[in-house]
């Protein structure tokens, strides 16, 4: 006991100092386990994860300008500032969708947004720096409680820069991309594709027809598939709808129409060619050229057009 | 003294400041500490989960309880919360605490249907049972808005005669059990 009590008369201020830095520790650290813990809770909502390849994401450092803006935008519909939301519209978008003109913007907003609305997005794929977010509209069913049903509109939007400023393209328009010196030209025709105007799910070309000759040429008319196609490297797609919408030049006459193909804008794959497969030239009779039989025509051939050189 | 009596006390003073601070610890973790849940057992027992924040809900009022009940909910998945919160709605309506149910209404909603509560209270009790039953058929989602569609029965008469027909309710989340809800509205 004596010999303890020495002992303790020599190191006491050791075994002070030890305990007490003994003790502040078990204090923080049952502070610490004691402070509120944020929950996190299980969200499978991931608006900014790309629904096709979720590897190719909205850089984080744009993420929240891109959220912002269409929530912008989307209250500027919601709330009838028409002219706020088509200046956010791309010019392209303007041009295309709604032919430079605020009234028919107008007209789309008012044909959805026929009361208050509520909407969500998703990012749907991000290519080329063009992000494409799904929206759904629907009625503000947290005011009404789905009394009485609700409705909703979905379409998918892009997001684009336009001289470093974001903009939207909606309606599932992307934008117009212009050709120089893409033509083909020969004996009894010119034919020159101007440009292109993409949508989400289609590609719509613009090309200017020269007849050179004094009978009729047909272009297509859809009496044979695969009149005209875009070929796309390891595939083709056919001209849409040609046989609603024949090209029939009449001799010495130039004409401007649209081609439509199928293609989604993210499907990586970029159009190498078009391929007029059946061009017709007949002499000046009309009837013959309507009727648009191959055996009919003077000559027949085939002319590519190079797109991506 | 020598040198090897001095390690020997000091080893026995370490060996008693480390008794100490043992039964300081389970002093502190009997007395203070928050039980932390255990998910495990806990995602089993949504219907036991239910009852309990149901029955506790009014009465529980301190903070222990509160951070406790959050942690629980906060382990659930997102159907078992949204159903966790109508839950504790008709709790609310069942037990006559119409104010409690009523502040959990959606602005926008209170203001459209029922901008007083004399209005909500006698809706209520023209349009739910006493004793309720409820049986959740879907749910989906808009973006954070939750669509839940759920049959409303009497517990204490539960036959065809009595079923409320299909009812939606719309939820949305802040934060743990921080939500506003609606529902169709039988006009």
């Amino acid at each position: 006991m004596l010999a303890l009590r020495n002992f303790w008369k020599k190191y006491w201020k050791y075994i002070i100092i030890i305990a007490i830095v003994w003790i502040v520790i078990i204090i923080i650290n049952n502070y610490l386990k004691n402070i509120p813990k944020e929950l996190n809770i299980i969200n499978t909502y991931t608006p900014d994860t790309p629904v096709m390849d979720t590897g190719d994401r909205v850089p984080q450092e744009e993420k929240e300008e891109v959220n912002n803006i269409i929530d912008t935008f989307f209250n500027y519909c919601n709330n009838k500032e028409y002219k706020n939301a088509y200046d956010m519209l791309t010019t392209d978008c303007q041009e295309y969708m709604y032919s430079n003109s605020l009234g028919d913007f107008i007209e789309y907003v008012d044909s959805i947004y026929t009361n208050k609305k509520i909407y969500n997005i998703q990012n749907y794929s991000n290519v080329n720096d063009v992000y494409i977010y799904d929206i759904n509209i629907l009625d503000d069913i947290l005011s009404t409680g789905t009394t009485g049903g609700y409705q909703t509109h979905s379409e998918k939007i892009a997001l684009i820069k336009e001289n470093g400023v974001m903009k939207i393209s909606n309606q599932g328009y992307i934008g117009k991309t212009t050709f120089n010196n893409k033509y083909g030209e020969d004996n009894y025709l010119k034919i020159n594709i101007l440009y292109k105007n993409m949508s989400y799910q289609r590609e719509e070309y613009a090309v200017e027809i020269s007849n050179k000759t004094d009978g009729y040429i047909v272009i297509g008319n859809g009496n044979v598939a695969n009149e005209i196609t875009l070929n796309l490297g390891d595939q083709t797609r056919p001209a849409l709808d040609l046989i609603n919408n024949p090209i029939i030049i009449a001799p010495g006459q130039k004409v401007n129409c649209f081609l439509l193909f199928d293609k989604y804008y993210d499907d990586g794959k970029d159009p190498k060619e078009m391929n007029f497969n059946l061009i017709r030239v007949f002499g000046n009779n009309e009837d013959l050229a309507k009727e648009g039989l191959t055996s009919n025509a003077n000559v027949s051939y085939s002319m590519n057009i190079q797109l991506n050189k | 003294m020598n040198t090897k009596n001095k390690l020997i006390y000091i080893v026995l003073i370490i060996i008693i400041l480390i008794l100490v601070a043992l039964n300081l610890q389970v002093y502190i973790n009997n007395n203070f500490e928050v039980n932390n849940m255990k998910n495990g057992t806990e995602q089993n027992s949504l219907a036991s989960l239910n009852q309990e924040i149901n029955t506790n809900y009014n009465t529980s009022t301190n903070e222990e309880d509160e951070q406790n009940r959050d942690n629980k909910v906060a382990t659930l998945n997102e159907r078992q919360r949204m159903q966790t919160y109508f839950g504790r709605y008709l709790s609310y309506i069942e037990s006559g605490d119409y104010q409690s149910a009523y502040d959990l209404l959606y602005d926008g909603f209170k203001q459209n249907y029922f901008p007083t509560i004399d209005k909500f209270v006698t809706y209520v009790q023209s349009n739910y049972p006493k004793n309720i039953v409820v049986e959740y058929t879907n749910i989906e989602r808009e973006g954070t808005v939750f669509i839940l569609t759920v049959k409303i029965r009497d517990a204490l008469n539960d036959t065809t005669q009595t079923e409320v027909s299909e009812q939606q309710v719309v939820i949305t989340e802040n934060s743990v059990n921080d939500f506003k809800l609606s529902f169709a509205v039988n006009e």
